[in-house]
């Protein structure tokens, strides 16, 4: 084998697809604004949204509200709830429910009674009825819930105080949670969460566009034969593409770490403002260095599977419907650092895009097991090496190439 | 030098089972000569030149090409020749520049080597206006030449031509027809196949009329005619592959 010929491929492929405008897209342009996107964009639009319900008087019907005048009393003190009483009617109700006209019902029922020595179950219960499907809806359930809940205690006090008996009584300790996590770790663990799936998902579609233009685009502009004829090899050919395919991925990937980064640790960020509070931020530079050890296998395999997948069909499109199962097949190993439980350890560290998925997200919360990264980056070039082993034995096959 | 001794490819179809696209076909083209596999499409001509420029291995048979065998020595056999098809394309985001660089160095050209060679082919070709405009933005006659540059842009001695012309307009072809004329005075060894009988006629040295995988003809234009006593080499085809000729 001749490495010159396969920085000869390499160049001309790499100069090919940094004027291809699709593949400059996927490569460059997507990964740089996604995350701005999703977090300050969506996110801020969700958390004004979010706001916005909290803050706004919802309509909330009374049913029955004459049996207990208190109750309305203490529902009218929350300014997040417009309390209406004119409509007596359960189907009315109902159907203004159903057409979102309310966010809620109350139901109050006869003979309601706030004295525990006289009620029973049936004339001390308060229903609401709400729709889940509907976020506003919920809120206000939530909403309704509290009053009645400060309400009760109320009640609950006055007639302690009735018959003597001190409130305390009630509480006879207290619980305090103290979260011990520095706002740092927080950070580390969304990001540890989202970061390793982000990455693998934009390293295949960043280098997606190139491993077919350069394979069933070739052989679709009729560019192959004229390549198959020249002196350099079929392992020569295959490399200088797949180390182009793989130059791709990795120019996404380390585009989109940076992007979420900087995304991440801009002020208002939602994702931030969220669990941190104002706190200062700051990454281990020792996280930065294992995620660009670890996207290299990353990218090297996903660049041969696709070299390998994509050089069977015979158009770009065909390529294209091949490409989109193993866009499937990389999204699930890759969610492994957001399923809860699933922790890296030796067995996961042999199961490809699980590993690196886990291993990142250990090291965002500061943990590096230098032996299982080691595993998982041999273990990701050893898949590697097989898929170009296989994509070098299809590029030997006739009727792949040659549309027999 | 191109030797074919009982050349012959099968390939295996799910409906049709063996084919026999190659069937034992033996012929010979030397330098300064050009050779015309002659037949229509489905004919075999397209798979014995790809087997001629080791893209297919044969199932049995010989073929050198300037004494290199193309099953184990077919390195060297691509490296002496060049080869160009009527369908071939470009990459449509590199200049011809660049592709002509690109084909140089897996040719194996040093730079001033390529620099040299470019020189003489812009001037043979006449392609220096356009070398350095992306290939999208040319004429199909100018693409044509550009693909005859990468061709010949390591100087190959044996040209090895699936039907050329195949979708070309008249000026196009001409292009194509000059530069063949010229390789062949030039001393090249050409094979060059079609299935366009006045092509055939006024370029070839020696023709071979390919039918079903098999040679059913072969010979110099003026032996072929004096066998069959008409000067219609469309006639004579029919006749040679045992079909009646059109009525008209």
């Amino acid at each position: 084998m001749k490495l010159s010929n396969v920085f000869v491929v390499y160049n001309k492929e790499f100069l090919d697809v940094i004027r291809d405008r699709r593949t400059l897209f996927s490569m460059i342009l997507l990964p740089i604004i996604v995350f701005p996107v999703m977090t300050l964009g969506l996110g801020g639009v969700i958390a004004g949204q979010m706001e916005k319900m909290e803050h706004r008087s919802s309509p909330v019907v009374v049913l029955g509200s004459s049996n207990s005048p208190e109750i309305i009393a203490a529902l009218r003190q929350n300014d997040g709830l417009q309390i209406i009483d004119s409509i007596h009617d359960r189907g009315v109700a109902e159907r203004m429910l159903a057409d979102h006209a309310i966010q809620a019902v109350l139901l109050v029922p006869d003979h309601f009674n706030l004295d525990v020595e006289t009620s029973d179950s049936e004339t001390s219960k308060l229903s609401i009825w709400y729709d889940k499907s509907d976020a506003e809806s919920e809120l206000v359930e939530r909403k309704l819930r509290r009053s009645l809940q400060d309400f009760r205690t109320t009640v609950v006090e006055s007639a302690l105080l009735e018959r003597g008996i001190p409130v305390e009584l009630l509480m006879p300790f207290e619980i305090s949670s103290e979260n011990q996590a520095s706002s740092s770790q927080m950070a580390g663990a969304v990001l540890g969460m989202l970061l390793p799936y982000m990455v693998i998902l934009l390293t295949m579609t960043g280098s997606t566009y190139s491993a077919i233009d350069m394979t069933a685009g070739e052989k679709e502009r009729g560019t192959m034969e004229t390549l198959l004829v020249c002196p350099a090899s079929r392992l020569e050919l295959v490399l200088g593409k797949f180390l182009t395919t793989m130059t791709a991925g990795m120019i996404t990937a380390i585009l989109a770490v940076v992007s979420m980064s900087v995304t991440v640790f801009a002020p208002g960020s939602m994702l931030m403002s969220g669990m941190a509070g104002e706190a200062q931020i700051a990454i281990d530079p020792m996280t930065i260095v294992v995620a660009f050890i670890l996207l290299i296998p990353v990218a090297a395999l996903i660049a041969a599977v696709l070299i390998a997948v994509a050089i069977n069909a015979r158009s770009y499109k065909e390529a294209q419907s091949y490409v989109y199962p193993i866009i499937i097949l990389v999204i699930f190993p890759a969610l492994a650092s957001i399923l809860p439980g699933v922790e890296a350890d030796v067995r996961m560290a042999f199961i490809p895009l699980v590993n690196v998925s886990l291993i990142l997200k250990n090291a965002f919360i500061g943990i590096f097991d230098w032996h299982l990264i080691g595993l998982a980056f041999f273990s990701s070039f050893v898949y590697a090496a097989f898929a170009i082993f296989i994509a070098v034995r299809i590029f030997q096959r006739e009727s792949v190439l040659l549309r027999i | 030098m191109i030797t074919v001794e009982n050349l012959s490819k099968y390939f295996s179809d799910k409906k049709r089972g063996v084919i026999k696209a190659v069937d034992d076909v033996s012929f010979q083209c030397k330098p300064g000569e050009v050779y015309g596999l002659l037949g229509p499409n489905g004919a075999g001509k397209t798979t014995t030149l790809r087997l001629l420029s080791t893209v297919l291995r044969p199932d049995s048979g010989k073929v050198s090409i300037c004494d290199y065998d193309v099953i184990n020595q077919s390195s060297e056999v691509r490296q002496h020749i060049g080869f160009l098809s009527g369908d071939t394309g470009l990459y449509r985001r590199l200049s011809g520049r660049e592709i002509l660089r690109y084909f140089a160095a897996l040719y194996g050209l040093k730079n001033h080597q390529f620099k040299q060679r470019l020189d003489e082919i812009v001037e043979l070709l006449e392609i220096g206006s356009y070398l350095d405009t992306k290939t999208d933005k040319l004429s199909t006659g100018q693409k044509q030449r550009i693909s005859i540059a990468r061709s010949v842009i390591h100087n190959p001695p044996v040209l090895i031509l699936d039907e050329p012309t195949a979708g070309l307009d008249i000026i196009a072809s001409k292009s194509i027809i000059d530069f063949i004329s010229r390789a062949r005075g030039n001393g090249k060894t050409i094979l060059f196949s079609t299935h366009v009988m006045r092509e055939a006629e006024r370029l070839c040295d020696r023709i071979g009329i390919i039918h079903e995988g098999k040679i059913k003809l072969q010979g110099t234009v003026s032996e072929i005619r004096a066998q069959f006593t008409t000067d219609d080499l469309e006639h004579i085809f029919f006749k040679a592959v045992g079909m009646e000729p059109p009525a008209i």
